[in-house]
């Protein structure tokens, strides 16, 4: 049976590959070759494909994944492979398409997972380094005075991981009908008296507004919230899909499916549209919305991996995940707030306030 | 003539200080004077004139003296020329002498009108003097010197006439509010620590939305396609007009407020007048 799993090997020395994001090659740790991703493409073209093979067989044969892995790994969900290169039995989720054996420490790849109706069209590989990352994360942590001191020390900076993460690009139009009510005021002094003229309008603004990509991740492990913060990212660097962009990160297939993700995409582009269009209305003295109507007319749905680096850790038994967009380097993520830290600072900025303020008082 | 007989009688005020008053008892001088020849004769009559009619109108001198250098006369600078002249002429109306002059030296660009006796003072008070000047330096920055003398001519004679009526052209100063005794009671320091616990608790609310950094979006303002927006409809219909009218309500000026006083006006030196000088 071919193995469902592809390691990228140096076609020099046999050690793991791994995608290098500053110089957009695969670079070999152990002789220092790298390779450029058609490379490494035409390479392992044809392993790549008999390991997509094998895993579609063995799903599409029993109607159910029953593959190498055990009994118990199905039945929780998982999946089991071995390592190709230490023989290492991997425990993953149903979704991982690349991750890195615990044993040996190989970047592995999935193909069955990102192949036929399940490749994705594009890619924007890593630009920004695993140490760019901990230096961000570091550079994060200043300045917030709130932060709990222990925490940092405690939440294993070391263990930040390059994903890449799922996402479905939407293109559409959005064409919004908006009405609002202007009025404009004008005001003149005849004698002793003021007079005052409002006029009142019906202010009626409609148009199209294009959409190109919006983007809403399809990971169901992947907060929203977090996908949607570190955004926006440079599409001009998307490029189309290669497993060899892999190596060296973790990435998952999608597992939420398109039509769950329209509604995100279509209100964004709605409330986008409304707004665009209400910026027109201009030269009143106020304007007050009526009412607004907005279609959407959905367009081509691309799927795409874009790179996240991401930790997530433990404080006093909450989660706390950081995002960082692995191309731009927009970092965010939820702190844990010390509540001593908070308490200080109000009680130490509220008595040194009255104390100001009791002395200026004092003179008034 | 008249112009030659001043300069002879202040060359020997600037030379013999001390010298009595009385010793120019029996000159005269017009009611307009210029040493410098900044008006034709012409101008000049007619000012004088102007200036007689209304001293005699309303018995209270109106006068204007210029010299190229006041220095040359006396010891002093323009308001010791103006005070010696009027007192050396014995000018004004009355036993107070009541007057004013306009005393100008050229050389210095400096200008004095001088007030005095008791009406003289209570027409010319601080402020209208200030608003005098005001109406004629504007002609004399634009070397308009005839139509700067005739303002000041008519412009006295509108304060004098003010005076007699009762309404001299004054200032109302009000009152400075009293110092309050610096106090520092219960009150004040609750609302101190009311206004700090409130600043702090906004900045501390402020430290914690920065914790906070995880939002999910709302709008796609980055992905909408170059050339993409198309406003199709654009109507502003005008639909009614209403109009109100408000009456603006002005308080009745009050004739002498409460909480304040007048300006008056500020009596300097022995010789029992007033000044306002400056450059022109």
């Amino acid at each position: 049976m071919a193995d469902q799993i592809s390691n990228y090997q140096c076609p020099s020395c046999t050690g793991p590959l791994r995608f290098d994001g500053k110089s957009g090659r695969l670079q070999c740790d152990y002789c220092g070759s790298s390779f450029s991703v058609q490379e490494i493409e035409a390479l392992y073209k044809d392993k790549d494909e008999a390991a997509a093979q094998a895993m579609g067989s063995e799903v599409s044969a029993e109607g159910e994944w029953s593959g190498e892995g055990s009994n118990w790994a199905q039945e929780q969900g998982l999946r089991a492979y071995n390592c190709p290169s230490c023989g290492a039995e991997l425990i993953c989720d149903e979704t991982t398409a690349a991750t890195s054996c615990p044993y040996c420490g190989n970047p592995s790849i999935v193909p069955g997972q990102l192949s036929d109706m399940l490749k994705p069209d594009y890619v924007i590989p890593f630009k920004l380094s695993k140490e760019d990352a901990k230096a961000a994360l570091k550079n994060y942590y200043r300045g917030k005075k709130l932060l709990p001191r222990a925490f940092t020390s405690q939440n294993h900076i070391e263990e930040i991981k390059g994903v890449y993460v799922p996402f479905w690009l939407f293109d559409g139009t959005a064409e919004a009908d908006v009405s609002f009510q202007g009025t404009r005021v004008s005001s003149m002094t005849q004698g002793d008296t003021l007079v005052t003229t409002t006029d009142y309008y019906d202010v009626r603004r409609a148009g199209t507004v294009q959409f190109e990509k919006i983007p809403v991740d399809a990971s169901s492990k992947m907060p929203d919230a977090h996908m949607d913060a570190i955004e926006p990212f440079d599409y001009s660097e998307l490029k189309p899909f290669s497993n060899a962009y892999l190596p060296g990160f973790l990435a998952d297939k999608y597992d939420v499916k398109r039509e769950d993700c329209y509604k995100h995409a279509d209100e964004r582009a709605g409330n986008t549209a409304v707004d665009l269009v209400s910026q027109t209305v201009s030269g009143y003295s106020s304007v007050v919305p009526r009412g607004s109507q907005v279609r959407i007319r959905r367009g081509k749905v691309s799927y795409a991996l874009l790179p996240v680096w991401m930790l997530s850790t433990r404080w006093n038994g909450k989660n706390y995940l950081f995002a960082m967009n692995g191309q731009t380097g927009k970092l965010i993520g939820d702190l844990p707030v010390s509540s001593g830290r908070a308490f200080a600072w109000f009680a130490g900025l509220t008595a040194g306030l009255t104390v100001l303020f009791s002395a200026l008082l004092y003179f008034l | 003539m008249k112009k030659k007989l001043l300069l002879a009688l202040l060359l020997v005020l600037a030379l013999v200080l001390g010298l009595s008053a009385s010793a120019f008892a029996e000159a005269r001088l017009d009611f307009v004077t210029d040493e410098a020849g900044l008006l034709s004769e012409e101008e000049r009559t007619q000012l004088n004139e102007r200036a007689g009619q209304i001293s005699e109108q309303y018995q209270c001198g109106v006068y204007v003296v210029i010299v190229n250098d006041c220095r040359s006369y006396v010891n002093g600078n323009i308001e010791t020329f103006a005070e010696e002249v009027f007192d050396s002429y014995d000018l004004g109306y009355g036993d107070a002498r009541d007057g004013v002059m306009l005393a100008m030296s050229m050389s210095e660009r400096d200008y004095d009108i001088y007030a005095h006796g008791s009406f003289g003072n209570y027409a010319f008070t601080d402020y209208g003097k200030d608003q005098l000047a005001e109406s004629f330096l504007d002609n004399f920055r634009r070397n308009d010197w005839a139509g700067g003398f005739r303002d000041y001519v008519e412009n006295s004679g509108d304060l004098i006439r003010r005076a007699k009526e009762g309404n001299p052209l004054d200032q109302w100063i009000p009152d400075p509010e009293p110092e309050p005794e610096p106090s520092l009671s219960s009150g004040k320091v609750a609302l101190s620590a009311l206004i700090s616990a409130l600043f702090g608790g906004v900045t501390v609310g402020s430290m914690k939305k920065q914790m906070k950094t995880a939002v999910k979006q709302t709008r796609a303002g980055n992905y909408v396609a170059r050339g993409g927006v198309d406003l199709r409809v654009r109507d502003d219909r005008f639909v009614n007009r209403t109009v109100t009218r408000q009456v603006i309500r002005r308080d009745p000026p009050s004739s002498r407020p409460s909480g304040g006083h007048y300006g008056g006006t500020s009596i300097s030196g022995s010789h029992g007048g007033s000044h306002h000088s400056g450059k022109f």
